[in-house]
């Protein structure tokens, strides 16, 4: 019965004009935004491979000089692109690609692409995600919402439950149906996706590409039963046409941004220029209550008394290695205090921005697809979070040769390739599946009651589907 | 025309009558005076920014004039304010209303804190952000304009003549003697006049909670949104119209007119920006980078084969290089930098001119883009002001640099004279010729398309089909 | 077999039905007449299940309609006073659909023996039904009942709005299927082809049946005053 029911929505979509037309704009869109994204992520794949290897190579390469000179010279971490980045780009456009990693001194990530794209940059960028999640809703929509609601104002309805069917089933063959017509505009699209990625980045991200496939087909469950339900309950198809366009532009366009200035009013980061003056203050201020001489002072006195001696220069180590390494000491704290506090101010605009996806079932697939493809504020944290680590790694292996390699007022000291080999050069290392789904707790919570309520509703209003009064 | 105005009268009556109406007129003042309220909040916030860096700098020019006055060594050095002690906040005008389109300003900074060090070390520095914000766009005034009020738009006129044809109405009122074309067009202005009063009145208050100084511009600039946005809103209620009466029923209007909304709002400006990144593709930053990466290494072997140069001409002198031989090398490296980085960051520049001057010619592909760019180019937040104020930036740290550099060179110490003498900058000013120019014409081809619409929509009127329609009743989907 | 049993049906303080008590039994053609209001499309939708009854009982072939709506529609054909269908779906493809929601699977070439059984031209089975008319549209509607060889049949207006020739060809359909073992209940203001129809003849007024004649026994004229008296009485 379901699948009799199935096969007739099936069939009468196909026929529709509107499906038609829909479908043949869409298969346009969904092309030019597959080439234009394979282009683009191909394109910034090979540039940051390829500077990630010359400022590897101009490391090694840089001669000989001294640790603490190289220190300040430092390395460069490259965001790479990774492969699912040409599904769905996320935030990637607004954040930077590039992190300077020089002693005493943490980056944040610099060169925002956005910075130097078109002011129209901000009416939003044609993925295939944006496509999956803004066109497709429309295009579902609009052949959903006449399911029931046209039926009853023509009297169909009347007839098909007096055929002994009950709403439950006439709830479900409907979903069935028109769920068939949206997977074949969706499973291609996923298909070649899946070919692609695979083609570029072989299995490491097949995991992730399932996942994202679960992801929007539930997505489009979702909106498809939430049109049924519309339909089964508006009183005209004309109403149901209106309610879900009004629900499916304010999930898009309106909520999203609602809640992002809510977000920003509510909790603002600080201007580059405050947070660089909050740090150079802090900086000379110190940690534990010691200045930073304070702190270099109680550190060379140790050393004296461990080495039993009175001056520097008696000292079998290059004391100035030891005082970069403290000096560092307080700028690794000052910084991640900082560096939290931007955090965590960002952080709370994102909780709000989760909290109103409760309105938004758009805005929480969003999030989760942009975990799943690594183009999520969370993956840009890793990535600024890893060469973070690479960077202090790399300052105490450079102090410590000049600590033990060198006597302190050396200062003709150098080093050679051997040590910039040993410090080595910044690897990126993507994160595993599981801690960005860790991320995706709120947003998954959203989408599951989403589903619940859906149930529920669709449940209750299927029942009735058989009553007038 | 009483019998028009009695007509009119009518209609707005029957309005009244709909229940969801008034909260939908009042929803649209309460999102405008949010999104004036939010935008003033943001512009605010920036500004604040830039007057604590100027008074913090200005604080630190006074003390060092003081400490100049009475000889302390730093204060006297012009390499050591230069390079390690003073930079100097310089701030984009301010603009009057600035608030109701934020546009690019969210993302290009409004102050930059040069220092005589290259230009490269502070042109690319952001602040700090939410991506995820930056993603989501702001919920402004301009937004409502462009995205929100087509949608209201759409909704009070999709039906003004399916609607009336399925009633039966425009049938029964072609029979009772009316025009059809009569008949329609007294809805089409009742419904038209409502919205775009509750427009003006909305626009009024969001530029009122900007609190600007209220001078000629800031009247003219008020005037030129709403002129802009009611020109907007006269093309999407004509062209509602014109698919109303071409449409089989109200609901094939409401799917196309929803269909052109799409086209118009979203899919169109995102293929023009997709185009103007083709035509006008942005430099990369990545190769930025490693340029300067590879000119500051270079600049630094220079600095010290400079000085090992030095140590070998004054052997007796160990420890310290000279005060002035430092300096002269910091600033023949710098420059050496930025000889090698200038043409670069002139491309990112020019490469930005470009592409405002492709979306110039482009933003006529859609209605949507060319109010937008009116709208922000009205507040200055469309990177035309802050391109101007760019170009002038990298002028005014010219003359920074050469004001200190000529002293390094002269090894001439700074006087508390000197500190008055500093150069000021000028921030360019939105200028109001230039934006009636460039606004004049994006207005005029929209008022133009929009009474083409009207014009189409009258002939449709007086084709019968459209009254009687060609919808047979009782055929489902 | 139809049943009502002192049927009630309030909608809030307007009572459309009134304790309305009917019978009809197979190969039985009643014709329920009576104005607009007058509780004619009530009955169908209990018969239907649509409705609740507030009291009273329904019964079809001896099952109650509000224990089980769904099993009582199984026996049920119905035919509405538009019958519109799927305007992008054939004759035979809506023909098809209705009969397989009944439970039943037919051959096509079973399902056009049912359209040319209820009337419908040959060369129209497979065009769109967009395009038929309201004639057309009926004749499918009854071969939908046809097809899925309905014990009971409930009409409502079946002849609104077709030429006499088009009535008068339903007429002989009605007759056919009544031959054939259905009961039929139809609602109708037709007063002509109520009498040339029906076995029986009701007239309703405020929710309960005034009035009941046997179709034979009472003619044109009389059938016309009796219910134009009912209309006028207190």
């Amino acid at each position: 019965m379901i699948i009799d029911i199935a096969t007739k929505e099936f069939r009468q979509t196909f026929r529709d004009g509107r499906f038609r037309l829909a479908a043949t704009l869409f298969i346009m869109l969904a092309a030019i935004a597959f080439f234009t994204a394979s282009q683009r992520y191909q394109s910034l794949s090979a540039e940051r491979t390829r500077a990630q290897q010359e400022v590897a190579l101009q490391w090694v390469e840089q001669g000989e000089k001294n640790p603490h000179s190289a220190a300040h010279y430092g390395q460069y971490a490259f965001r790479p692109a990774l492969p699912l980045a040409f599904f769905d780009s996320g935030v990637q456009a607004f954040e930077g690609v590039s992190i300077w990693l020089e002693a005493h001194k943490r980056n944040y990530a610099a060169g925002r692409p956005a910075d130097d794209m078109s002011p129209l940059a901000r009416f939003g960028e044609i993925s295939i995600a944006y496509i999956l999640q803004v066109l497709l809703p429309l295009i579902l929509l609009l052949i959903a919402y006449p399911s029931f609601a046209a039926e009853r104002e023509s009297g169909t309805l009347r007839q098909v439950m007096a055929s002994g069917v009950t709403g439950g089933q006439l709830f479900l063959g409907k979903f069935v149906g028109l769920s068939t017509s949206v997977l074949l505009l969706m499973l291609p699209i996923i298909g070649i996706c899946f070919l692609v990625l695979v083609s570029t980045s072989g299995a490491t991200w097949l995991a992730h590409a399932v996942l994202l496939s679960v992801l929007y087909l539930w997505f489009m469950a979702l909106l498809l039963g939430l049109a049924l339900l519309v339909s089964a309950v508006a009183s005209t198809a004309r109403v149901a046409l209106l309610v879900l366009l009004v629900i499916w532009a304010l999930g898009n366009f309106v909520v999203p941004r609602i809640a992002a200035d809510m977000g920003r009013l509510a909790s603002p980061t600080p201007s580059a220029d405050a947070l660089l003056r909050a740090i150079e203050n802090d900086l000379a201020v110190g940690i534990d209550g010691e200045t930073p001489s304070a702190k270099i002072e109680k550190r060379r006195r140790q050393l004296h008394a461990l080495y039993k001696v009175s001056t520097d220069a008696e000292l079998p180590i290059n004391i100035q290695g030891v005082i970069f390494g403290v000096q560092d000491e307080i700028s690794d704290v000052v910084y991640d205090r900082h560096f939290s506090a931007l955090e965590a101010a960002v952080d709370r605009q994102l909780d709000i921005f989760e909290a109103a996806s409760i309105l938004s079932p758009r805005m929480a697939v969003m999030l989760v697809s942009q975990e799943l493809s690594g183009t999520s504020i969370g993956h840009q944290r890793q990535f600024a979070d890893g060469a973070e680590a690479f960077r202090r790694e790399l300052m105490k292996t450079l102090n410590r040769d000049i600590t033990l390699n060198s006597r302190s007022g050396d200062n003709a000291y150098r080093s050679s390739a051997d040590l910039w080999r040993e410090a080595g050069e910044y690897r990126f290392v993507p994160e595993q599946l599981g801690a960005s789904i860790a991320r995706c707790g709120a947003p998954l919570t959203v989408l599951v009651l989403w589903s619940l309520l859906i149930c529920g509703l669709g449940w209750g209003v299927a029942r009735r589907l058989g009553t007038v009064g | 025309m009483r019998r028009s105005v009695d007509i009119l009268v009518s209609e707005l009556a029957l309005l009244r009558r709909e229940q969801i109406l008034p909260w939908v007129l009042v929803g649209l003042l309460l999102a405008m005076v949010f999104a004036g309220i939010s935008g003033r909040m943001i512009v605010n916030e920036q500004r604040m920014v830039a007057v604590e860096a100027s008074e913090e700098a200005r604080a630190l020019v006074d003390s060092l004039k003081v400490q100049a006055e009475v000889g302390a060594e730093t204060s006297r050095s012009p390499g050591a304010v230069a390079y390690s002690v003073l930079s100097q906040p310089v701030t984009k005008a301010a603009t009057p209303l600035e608030g109701l389109a934020i546009g690019q300003g969210d993302l290009l900074p409004d102050t930059y804190r040069l220092t005589a060090r290259g230009a490269h070390t502070f042109l690319g520095r952001t602040d700090p952000e939410n991506s995820l914000r930056l993603l989501s766009g702001n919920f402004d005034v301009a937004f409502i304009v462009v995205w929100v009020l087509p949608l209201l738009a759409i909704g009070f006129l999709f039906d003004v003549v399916a609607g009336e044809r399925e009633r039966g109405v425009l049938w029964l009122a072609v029979v009772a003697g009316a025009s059809a074309g009569r008949f329609v067009w007294h809805k089409w202005w009742a419904r038209f006049l409502l919205l775009a009063a509750v427009t003006t009145v909305a626009i009024v208050l969001a530029g009122l909670i900007q609190q600007p100084a209220w001078t000629a511009t800031a009247a003219y600039i008020l005037a030129g949104w709403i002129i802009t946005s009611l020109v907007y809103l006269a093309f999407w209620c004509a062209l509602a119209l014109v698919v109303s009466a071409g449409a089989g029923s109200s609901e094939a209007a409401a799917t196309r007119l929803a269909g052109a909304w799409l086209a118009f709002v979203v899919l169109i400006p995102a293929v023009t920006n997709l185009i103007a990144g083709s035509i006008v593709p942005p430099p990369s930053r990545v190769e930025l980078t490693a340029t300067l990466r590879e000119a500051t290494e270079q600049a630094d072997k220079a600095i010290a084969a400079e000085r090992d140069r030095w140590f070998f001409d004054h052997p007796d002198l160990q420890g310290d290089m000279d005060r002035r031989a430092y300096y002269l090398s910091v600033a023949r490296s710098e420059a050496g930098i930025e000889k090698i980085m200038a043409p670069l960051l002139q491309e990112f520049a020019r490469n930005a001119r470009d592409q405002q001057r492709v979306i110039e010619v482009l933003k006529y592909l859609s209605p949507g883009t060319l109010t937008f760019r009116s709208l922000t180019a009205l507040s200055g937040s469309d990177g035309r002001l802050h391109a101007g104020f760019r170009d002038a930036v990298v002028v005014y740290h010219r003359a920074w640099q050469e004001f200190f550099v000529k002293r390094i060179e002269s090894d001439t110490p700074l006087t508390a004279e000197d500190y008055e003498r500093l150069p000021i900058f000028v921030a360019p000013q939105i200028d109001r010729r230039e934006l009636l120019v460039s606004s004049l014409i994006p207005l005029l081809s929209m008022l133009a398309l929009t009474c083409l619409l009207c014009f189409v929509g009258s002939r449709q009127l007086r084709n019968a089909d459209v009254i009687i329609g060609a919808h047979s009743p009782g055929v489902s989907r | 077999m139809l049943e009502a049993i002192a049927l009630t049906k309030n909608y809030g303080e307007v009572r459309a039905l009134r304790s309305f008590d009917l019978r009809v039994n197979s190969g039985e053609i009643y014709c329920l007449l009576g104005a607009n209001g007058a509780g004619k499309t009530t009955t169908l939708n209990i018969f239907l299940g649509f409705v609740r009854a507030t009291s009273g009982i329904a019964r079809i072939d001896g099952i109650d309609v509000g224990q089980n709506p769904t099993a009582t529609r199984k026996r049920i054909a119905y035919i509405p006073e538009t019958v519109t269908l799927y305007g992008t779906l054939s004759g035979v493809e809506n023909l098809d659909y209705f009969s397989k929601l009944s439970g039943i699977r037919h051959s096509v070439h079973a399902l056009r023996a049912f359209l040319e059984q209820a009337g419908l031209a040959v060369d129209a089975h497979d065009r769109p039904l967009q395009g038929y008319s309201k004639g057309m549209r009926q004749k499918v509607g009854i071969a939908i009942a046809i097809a899925r060889d309905a014990k009971v049949l409930l009409l409502d207006e079946p002849t609104s709005g077709l030429d006499p020739k088009a009535s008068n060809e339903f007429s002989q359909l009605i007759l056919a299927m009544a031959e054939r073992g259905s009961a039929i209940l139809m609602a109708t203001h037709d007063l002509f082809r109520a009498r040339e129809t029906g076995s029986r003849i009701g007239i309703m007024r405020d929710g309960s049946l005034r009035k009941e004649f046997v179709a034979g026994e009472i003619g044109h004229r009389d059938l016309e005053n009796e219910y134009l008296k009912t209309m006028q009485e207190g």
